[in-house]
């Protein structure tokens, strides 16, 4: 009965499997991307990101339509030239970036909306905006799980310079030369998983597949290696159930994915056994004892 | 959980430190996924259902 | 005298204002030296020059027998998160990046070493603890434990004792003491004068230039120690700039 609920719109309906599959690729791919995000304190950079690829896809949409290849050229380019814009600046001065970014990103969003509504209609502007999850073809497949491939393989290769940049930036520069170089690919690889998770989910909803179950992970693992393991495995269970909310109850994919994300967070905010509001409370009791 | 649990615990997880294998392992892991990945690709797109 | 590193005519600073002025002096290889000054003498603006982080505005650094690659160097502030999810072992055996890289296995035999120079800084059993639950003391173990693997013949250290127990600064003193015996180079700023009588056999006193070099009972009169400290008020300025410049 149970299992009914669970397979058999998938046995059933292709486009059921292609979503779960465009999912998996975004979280096999986007998901560590978000663990280095959230450890180095970049979250809103991602946000800021996901919105600059917003008015590149859009100019893709006014030269070609809802295409595909366009629309990715236009964020890639857009993507990358903001992400060299900030981590230039991010690694000239040493200012703070927060204020300009939330600035920024508004700004972008509304130039890309603004864009799209001046040739499209609102069903396109809803598909920028929210994604087409349940409408994968074969070429956006591709795409998807080539950017997951790739993100994973690069991920792999710079393992520990990545993981010394965010822990330990001066030791790095002090004994390497790979620092400059590894912070571009990063976030190169932060656009990309971007521009990917936008087909699927839209600009908004694929920050939130990077970002919540990175968050989420924080409360159950304390090794780098595990916060990526959990975190792969909180945002490929919330693609699952987030897909079959939707199709038991005909709510929007990309909103229920996002929204058991962070579900997922809060539970683990309240019961991950690493220090979360319930692992505090009985850490305390055990010290008082 | 008990003190003993905990340490053994954390003796256990000493022994796999992603931070401290080599490239070799890191990839051969990573194209374990991969693979993975792909043949989903392959299971999803090559059964035919209603699209 | 091998000449392990000289300062020659060097003059370093911020936004070209100088916190150090025409510095001349060879620091010779195997030495153990301790750099004393008032606040705001540029102590720690001359280990970033040394480690190339800071250009100079006039002079040089010049590298006798040794080269930037045979720097070890632990600044005051690292900036290492310290909520970042690594090891003990992960931090310490970082310190072996120099025959690692990025892409070599850590393998049996440098993990004994790793184990070792955790050991030596006396922090056997807590290898597997995360970096965030170390006390300030032990966290300096850590990354002592480190600069110990790193095996540089220059190991520069700014502030090391600072803010750590009487017991931990013993044993890293310790450390230090090794390393002299081995010949190593070391450079380290201290403001504890009694630290450096008792352990430091050179001692270079800057007030944002030269007061004096040398042995340090003959550095650390109350004579020079007062003139610095003069020197620091007189060049120091109006206060805004004095905070600007400050190390």
């Amino acid at each position: 009965m149970i299992w009914d609920a669970i397979f058999q719109p998938f046995a059933d309906f292709g486009f059921m499997r292609r979503a779960l599959l465009g999912c998996i690729a975004i979280s096999v791919g986007a998901t560590p991307v978000g663990v280095f995000l959230m450890l180095r304190r970049m979250s809103l950079t991602g946000d800021a990101m996901a919105c600059a690829i917003l008015p590149g896809a859009a100019v893709g949409y006014l030269v070609a339509g809802l295409s595909l290849g366009a629309m990715t050229v236009g964020g890639l380019i857009a993507g990358m030239a903001v992400a060299l814009l900030s981590g230039f600046v991010s690694r000239v001065t040493a200012l703070r970036e927060d204020a300009s970014l939330a600035a920024f990103y508004l700004i972008s969003l509304a130039l890309g909306v603004l864009i799209i509504s001046t040739r499209g209609s609102n069903v396109d502007l809803m598909h920028v905006l929210f994604g087409t999850v349940l409408a994968l073809d074969d070429a956006a497949l591709i795409l998807l799980c080539s950017i997951a491939s790739l993100s994973v393989l690069t991920l792999a290769t710079l393992f520990r310079p990545l993981v010394l940049e965010c822990a330990d930036p001066q030791f790095l520069r002090s004994v390497s030369g790979l620092s400059a170089v590894t912070h571009f690919t990063f976030l190169a690889l932060v656009v990309l998983n971007l521009v990917g998770g936008f087909h699927a989910l839209g600009t908004l909803m694929a920050v939130g597949i990077m970002i919540l179950p990175a968050a989420a992970a924080r409360f159950w693992a304390v090794s780098i290696g595990g916060l990526v393991l959990v975190a792969i495995v909180i945002a490929m269970l919330a693609s699952l159930s987030g897909l079959l909310l939707s199709y038991h109850y005909s709510l929007p994919s990309g909103p229920a994915i996002i929204l058991v994300a962070g579900i997922a967070y809060g539970v683990s905010l309240v019961l991950g056994p690493s220090d979360s509001l319930v692992a505090q409370a009985l850490l305390r009791r055990h010290f008082e004892a | 959980m008990g003190h003993r649990a905990g340490a053994r615990m954390m003796a256990r997880r000493a022994i796999f430190r992603l931070l401290l294998l080599g490239v070799g392992p890191r990839l051969a892991g990573a194209t374990l996924i991969v693979a993975a990945l792909w043949a989903g690709f392959f299971l999803a797109t090559s059964t035919p259902g209603a699209l | 005298m091998n000449t392990a590193l000289a300062f020659q005519n060097l003059t370093l600073g911020y936004d070209r204002h100088p916190a150090v002025h025409h510095l001349q002096a060879e620091i010779a290889q195997g030495s153990l030296t301790a750099v004393v000054g008032p606040n705001g003498a540029g102590k720690s603006t001359l280990l970033k020059g040394v480690i190339g982080a800071l250009e100079p505005l006039e002079g040089r650094v010049a590298f006798g027998s040794l080269s930037r690659k045979d720097i070890a160097n632990l600044p005051q502030q690292s900036d290492i998160d310290r909520t970042f999810p690594l090891s003990v072992v992960d931090l310490v055996a970082m310190g072996l990046w120099r025959e690692i890289g990025p892409f070599g296995w850590l393998g049996r035999e440098r993990r004994a070493r790793v184990d070792a120079a955790i050991a030596a800084v006396g922090l056997t059993g807590f290898e597997s603890r995360p970096i965030g639950s170390l006390s300030g003391g032990q966290m300096q173990r850590a990354l002592f434990a480190r600069l110990l693997l790193q095996d540089a013949r220059l190991v520069l250290l700014d502030e090391p004792f600072t803010a750590i127990d009487a017991r931990t600064a013993a044993d890293l003193i310790d450390v230090v003491r090794r390393w002299h015996g081995e010949g190593r180079t070391v450079l380290a700023v201290l403001h504890d004068v009694e630290t450096v009588r008792m352990h430091f056999p050179e001692t270079l006193l800057l007030a944002r230039k030269l007061v004096a070099y040398g042995p340090t009972e003959q550095v650390l009169t109350a004579e020079n120690q007062f003139r610095a400290r003069q020197l620091c008020e007189a060049c120091a300025g109006p206060p805004h700039v004095c905070g600007r410049s400050a190390t």
